[in-house]
């Protein structure tokens, strides 16, 4: 029976406690169809797939509202296996694929063929039946074959490169019976250039079989190129759905990242010309960072003495990377300088040594200890780079810790029962502070700060802001900041780097257009406006 | 975590042997100390070869209860201790009951059965909350159950149990420290007994299969070239093997050195017993419990996202290994026809581990092949290692120290290999 | 309430068990001040053992299963007293001389592996613990050891235990020891040295190197953000868990009165382990209360429970099978609680 819509999603509304994530999209994919979903980080895409294929991280926190629509039937799945029973499958980022399998028991994985011997007849037990590698292989050919893939399907996964390794993920979802709909989820993220293409191949001979096709992707020239409609998702609101040939590349990118005005513009930022006149103090060339995830290809970038310097770009395309390896804590190359002088990246003893004071984006991983008290997490770096908070014999001067800790704490208004709190118990909000505390105590003259108010409160957003702001206006330390929040980049830095695909995209003001920063972030700036910035 | 099948470039011969050697290092190493004790020890062939034969045949089981943990992603299962005492459990109860020869060994069999999976059971579960440390757990397991093992035999025995007669020591508490199984017409070799010939003579039959193998070979698949000529040279083998095996039995071509060795006996029967359960081992890998068990041995999220009960293969896993531990051990103590109550089961794990680990295999993959060449690695070391130490040091001691060495130095050599390379491969992700 | 999530429940029935068997002593009429000279003796001389899982387990190579490592240079700290005939304290002070450096040796060479293994460190430290005990067999054998004291009257090699009585026996535990009228002697001289011991680490844990082998241990991510080398702490843990390992054997010696040589050592570690274990540490946490605890904990637990269990169950070595089961208990108890790759 062909419903006319193989997954429509009606009104869908989710909060994570008291925060609004989804507040009502709207998804309706006909069999056959090509339908993207377009929008930044954070707008809502993950969850959006979170509760299609019924996550339990949507159920332990309150469910969702509106309607989820399998091939006319209304779900409310407990479970993934129950949503890919029904049809949908999903071909994830991270392969699912084991290496040392070949590609048929890879496609076959717990579905394998099986016949009956002796045994397994005697005590009536499926898992003592052997393989039946033929049918299996067979099978599996089939599957390759759909997708124009000529591998011998005995061949061992490890030796497949990458490109092969995405097709046999799909192969495997469309060997599965009664395949309606295939989630894509950045496919093309790691493949090549001509890899990609012959990706968009298959997804058009699928679709052409009547399979529906959920295309999430930030790549823009791909979205043309295959889809039939598009949805734009922005801050967890349906901004528009439209057929692919109604609109420009430009117009999706504005439609993208549209405009808040929730935090106060900065009213000292500085102007183009003013910011010329400063000097550099941090000259970087070449920078390579290998981090898993968030990858820098090569970044050259002058950040100037005093300003306030943001950098911005969709997730995993490398903007976390940068302080992360100017820093030392992954692998990485290139030439840096602080002040004129070289500064040696893979020292992050030297670099903290000369001043420069890093709060991570993994707050709980890297940047506290979480078992420690407050004070101890605000003190220690200074203690062990600078020697600080020792008494004569050596020891901890406890009473000076005491007190600095109290200091901060004002200062910074972190809520707690007291400087001896572990920083477990504290929100997330106030563990940043006490990140950004320690980074304080160093007294740094240029400071990094990755993702500041990711998962933090308004309030304690607010704050943390300002806090920066007046790092910058007041005691003249440099500031560059990497948020992945381009609305709250836009409200508190002087310029704003963005980072795609590993590269440095452009740098903007504030006050640029949407558009412009769409594209950027897309890394199609260069195609649609070509020069520099 | 599974290991990555390497790329097959451009190498070069001399790159491919450098390659093996590093790979297959604690054997080759192994295999030039067992040949030097051979030498050093200057004990008799008939000896060495009728000792090494026994030890093959009774300790192969034991090793062979290692491989599935293994390939479930386990590592290895140190607490098989377990398994075996299951088994002198059964091997008490049987010669209490005074059952005897074939009759005692298969109700040995048959009450360590249920025993053994029980445990097995509660040592999966356990492992399961201990993920990550699952090797020196299982270690520790054993180690305990000991403990409790000993609890019941040395105060229960007697007292709260009620067993009588010369098996309770003199006090009326405690089980006694040897039970002679030999006694009585007792289980002690009876599975030996069943069928005992000589070992050419065995060898005949061995050459004869062979050849008959390669010949239906050449003749089914229709050979043609280089693989005929391959299995035309198995045919060659197996028949020259046949010729020199009729002419060792039945002939005196031996020189006076190795007259003996036409004596010597094998037990063919357990042989064969081993020989099938290696057989079972390879077979099970082909069906889907045995593809499960490696799904989840390669890589435990993917088999859980597949829908496959992880905690329930894992925990299946152990409890093949105790059973299988269990019916080893029976053997084990059949051929030996004398149970140390309190002893018999104490090191069976740290050999059984390291007879294993010297044949090639390592924490996350082991064949069977490499458990057969372990235990002959490792018990030609074993016969060598006193008479070597008194030869050349003036101290047989000094040669039993040796081996305990070499068999705690392997074990902790061939993990931190496995964990070094573990530690690179988790580096380059 | 509070006292009981904080102790844990376990623990709780422990501490209660034990308690429980002092009255039963005293019931039984067991001689009690002699017991408790036992008690008091067990736990000096095992202390500072115990204390060497700390800097372990703190500097996050966990727990120290290669102990053994440390006791060997103990061993042949005392062993090099006898063959040279060093008496009184200055023996005991020359058997620290010889073992402290020793083991600083060794302890760095050990941890310079266990950087290379992270994650497998338990399992692998087990087992070179060992094999270092094993291959230490051999060397008593053919190391040309010459005090007739130690060596056997025939054939090669030292005997399998040596007596400390003409050298360094009891030297702490008669030091400025305080007899009282009903059997018990307080053995002053051993648990002065071990409060000694143990005062020297605690101010070596407020001092900076000492916090950031702390952070290095509770979060290795971290401690590379503030600029520790991570490998140097490690190995820095590593070294002083061995040389306490060093300093223990030899007070546990001159308090047993002998040293045993050959297979002795191989299971030392488990003792210790079960003993910080006990008192509230695990495999990420440790500190010297733990220590302290733990050692009155499970020593005394010891001690009390062989005359106790003897008085019901005539004959038989029960101790050792108790033994067996409790320490072994609670290791399994402690890694089947935290699962962590």
């Amino acid at each position: 029976m062909q419903n006319e819509y193989v997954l429509q999603m009606k009104d869908i509304q989710k909060e994570y406690y008291g925060n609004h994530v989804l507040k009502g999209i709207n998804l309706n994919i006909k069999p056959g169809e090509i339908h993207a979903i377009v929008g930044e980080n954070g707008a809502g895409k993950s969850t959006l797939m979170n509760i299609l294929f019924g996550m339990r991280v949507i159920h332990d926190t309150g469910g969702f509202q509106g309607e989820v629509i399998i091939d006319g039937k209304k779900v409310i799945a407990k479970s993934s296996e129950e949503v890919m029973q029904l049809g949908v499958g999903m071909v994830h980022q991270e392969f699912m694929l084991i290496p040392d399998f070949t590609i048929a028991e890879n496609i076959k994985l717990n579905r394998e063929i099986t016949k009956e011997n002796f045994v397994s007849k005697t005590f009536n037990n499926q898992s003592l039946e052997f393989l039946n590698r033929k049918l299996m292989n067979e099978e599996a050919k089939v599957a390759l074959d759909t997708l124009g893939m000529d591998i011998k399907e005995t061949t061992k996964v490890a030796v497949l490169p990458i490109g092969h390794k995405q097709f046999i993920e799909i192969a495997r979802e469309i060997d599965k019976k009664g395949i309606k709909l295939l989630v894509f989820d950045e496919p093309t993220a790691v493949l090549t250039e001509s890899e990609a293409e012959n990706l968009l191949k298959s997804m058009k001979v699928l679709a052409n079989k009547g399979i529906g096709i959920l295309f999430i992707t930030h790549r823009l020239d791909e979205v043309k190129s295959v889809t039939d409609n598009i949805t734009i998702i922005r801050d967890g609101e349906h901004i528009k759905t439209v057929e692919t040939t109604d609109v420009t590349v430009e117009e999706i990118a504005g439609l993208m990242v549209g405009r808040q005005i929730t935090i106060s513009q900065n009213e000292d930022m500085k102007s183009a010309s003013e910011m010329d006149a400063l000097d550099t103090i941090l000259d970087v060339k070449n920078l390579k960072v290998h981090m898993p995830g968030e990858e820098v290809k090569g970044i050259d970038l002058e950040v100037k003495k005093g300003e306030i310097l943001g950098i911005a770009g969709l997730a995993g395309h490398g903007k976390i990377g940068i302080a992360n390896g100017i820093m030392g804590l992954h692998k990485a190359s290139g030439e840096v300088k602080f002040k004129g002088e070289p500064l040696a990246i893979q020292n992050t003893k030297d670099s903290l040594a000369k001043n420069i004071a890093f709060v991570s984006e993994d707050r709980k991983g890297v940047g506290l200890l979480l078992d420690g008290s407050i004070e101890d997490n605000i003190m220690i770096t200074s203690m062990q780079v600078k020697r600080q908070f020792l008494n004569g014999l050596g020891l901890i001067n406890k009473p000076k810790v005491r007190k600095h800790a109290l200091e901060m704490i004002e200062q910074l208004d972190i809520r707690c029962t007291g400087p001896t709190q572990a920083t477990r118990r504290l929100s997330g909000g106030n563990q940043q502070k006490v990140c950004l505390a320690r980074a304080l105590t160093q007294e740094p003259e240029l400071l990094f700060v990755s993702e500041p108010t990711r998962g933090i409160d308004i309030g304690a957003k607010k704050l943390v802001l300002d806090y920066l702001t007046m790092l910058a206006k007041d005691h003249n330390v440099t500031v560059v900041v990497t948020s992945s929040e381009l609305a709250e980049l836009r409200a508190v830095c002087d310029r704003i780097a963005i980072i795609a695909e590993g590269r440095l995209e452009g740098i903007l003001l504030p006050s640029a257009e949407d558009v412009e920063f769409g594209l950027m972030m897309s890394g199609e700036y260069h195609k649609y406006k070509g020069g520099n910035s | 975590m599974a290991e990555k099948t390497m790329v097959q470039t451009d190498q070069t011969r001399s790159k491919k042997v450098l390659r093996f050697i590093i790979d297959n290092s604690v054997t080759l190493l192994f295999v030039i100390i067992c040949i030097l004790g051979i030498v050093a020890s200057k004990e008799q062939p008939f000896i060495l070869v009728s000792m090494l034969l026994e030890r093959m045949t009774r300790n192969t089981f034991l090793v062979l209860a290692l491989l599935i943990p293994v390939v479930a992603g386990m590592g290895l299962n140190f607490s098989i201790t377990i398994g075996a005492m299951a088994a002198q459990i059964a091997i008490i109860f049987v010669a209490y009951f005074k059952i005897p020869s074939v009759g005692g060994l298969s109700v040995a069999f048959l009450v360590s059965t249920p025993i053994a999976l029980i445990l097995g059971m509660y040592i999966g579960k356990l492992l399961n909350r201990t993920r990550g440390q699952e090797m020196i757990a299982s270690m520790i397991t054993g180690f305990f159950a000991d403990g409790i093992y000993q609890m019941i035999f040395l105060f229960m025995a007697g007292t709260i149990i009620p067993m009588t007669g010369d098996f309770v020591l003199s006090n009326g508490m405690g089980l006694r420290n040897t039970i002679d199984l030999m006694k009585d017409n007792g289980m002690g070799k009876s599975m030996d007994k069943i069928i005992e010939l000589d070992f050419f003579l065995v060898t005949i039959f061995f050459g004869i299969a062979i050849v008959v193998y390669y010949l239906w070979k050449i003749n089914k698949d229709k050979l043609e070239g280089m693989e005929k000529n391959r299995k035309i040279g198995g045919v060659v083998i197996g028949a020259s093997l046949t010729i020199f095996s009729i002419l060792v039995e039945f002939t005196n071509v031996l020189p006076h050195k190795y007259a003996l060795l036409k004596t010597v006996k094998m037990s063919v029967f357990t042989a064969i017993v081993v020989g099938l359960f290696a057989a079972f081992n390879v077979i099970i890998l082909n069906t889907k419990l045995g593809q499960t068990l490696k799904t989840v041995g390669q890589d435990k999220h993917i088999a859980e996202v597949s829908g496959i009960k992880v905690k329930k293969i894992r925990v299946l896993a152990i409890m093949l290994s105790t059973l299988f531990a269990a019916w080893g051990q029976i053997i084990f103590i059949q051929n030996l026809g004398i149970l140390n109550t309190y002893g018999s089961h104490k090191q069976i794990a740290l050999f059984a581990v390291a007879a294993l680990l010297i044949g090639g295999a390592s924490v996350s993959k082991a064949t069977i092949g490499q458990a057969f060449l372990g235990v002959l690695l490792f018990h030609t070391l074993f016969i060598v290692s006193p008479k070597a130490g008194l030869n050349l040091f003036g101290d047989a001691q000094l040669g039993e120290y040796f081996r305990t060495f070499v068999a705690y130095g392997v074990i902790g050599v061939s993990l931190g290999l496995h964990a070094w390379k573990t530690m690179i491969m988790k580096r380059q992700e | 309430m509070n006292l009981v999530k904080r102790l844990g429940l376990p623990r709780i029935i422990i501490i209660v068990f034990f308690v429980l068997l002092w009255f039963v002593a005293g019931a039984k009429s067991l001689p009690v001040p002699l017991l408790m000279k036992d008690s008091l003796v067990r736990i000096g001389m095992n202390l500072i053992m115990v204390l060497a899982m700390v800097p372990a387990i703190r500097s996050g190579i966990g727990l120290n299963f290669a102990l053994p490592i440390g006791i060997i240079c103990g061993i042949l700290g005392g062993v090099m007293a006898i063959e040279f005939e060093i008496i009184g304290l200055a023996g005991f002070l020359y058997a620290l001389a010889i073992a402290i450096p020793l083991s600083v040796a060794f302890g760095w060479i050990y941890g310079i592996m266990l950087n290379r293994i992270k994650g497998s460190e338990m399992l692998v430290s087990t087992y070179v613990g060992f094999s270092i005990v094993s291959l230490f067999c051999i060397a008593w054998i053919v190391l040309p050891f010459t005090s007739d004291e130690m060596r056997w009257p025939i054939g090669e090699g030292l005997r399998t235990v040596v007596s400390l009585e003409s050298t360094f026996g009891g030297i702490l535990n008669k030091f400025w020891a305080i007899p009282f009228s009903n059997g018990f002697i307080f053995p002053t001289g051993l648990i002065l040295f071990g409060a000694f011991i143990c005062l020297v680490y605690y101010l070596f844990s407020q001092t900076r190197v000492g916090i950031a082998m702390k952070t290095v241990g509770d979060n290795p991510k971290f401690a590379a953000a503030t600029g520790l080398n991570v490998d140097r702490y490690r190995i820095l843990g590593t070294i002083l868990s061995t040389v306490l390992g060093a300093i223990g054997m030899v007070v546990f010696a001159q308090s047993f009165g002998y040293i045993q040589l050959y297979t002795a050592p191989l299971m030392m570690a488990f003792p210790a382990v079960a003993a910080i274990l006990i008192g509230g540490a695990t495999a990420k946490k440790a500190n010297i209360s733990f220590v302290i605890i733990g050692t009155i904990l499970f020593q005394g637990l010891l001690t009390i429970s062989l005359p106790v269990a003897s008085s019901f169950f005539e004959g038989g070595n029960i101790s050792e099978v108790i033994r067996m089961i409790v320490q072994n208990g609670i290791i399994l108890y402690a890694l089947a609680q935290g699962g962590g790759e």
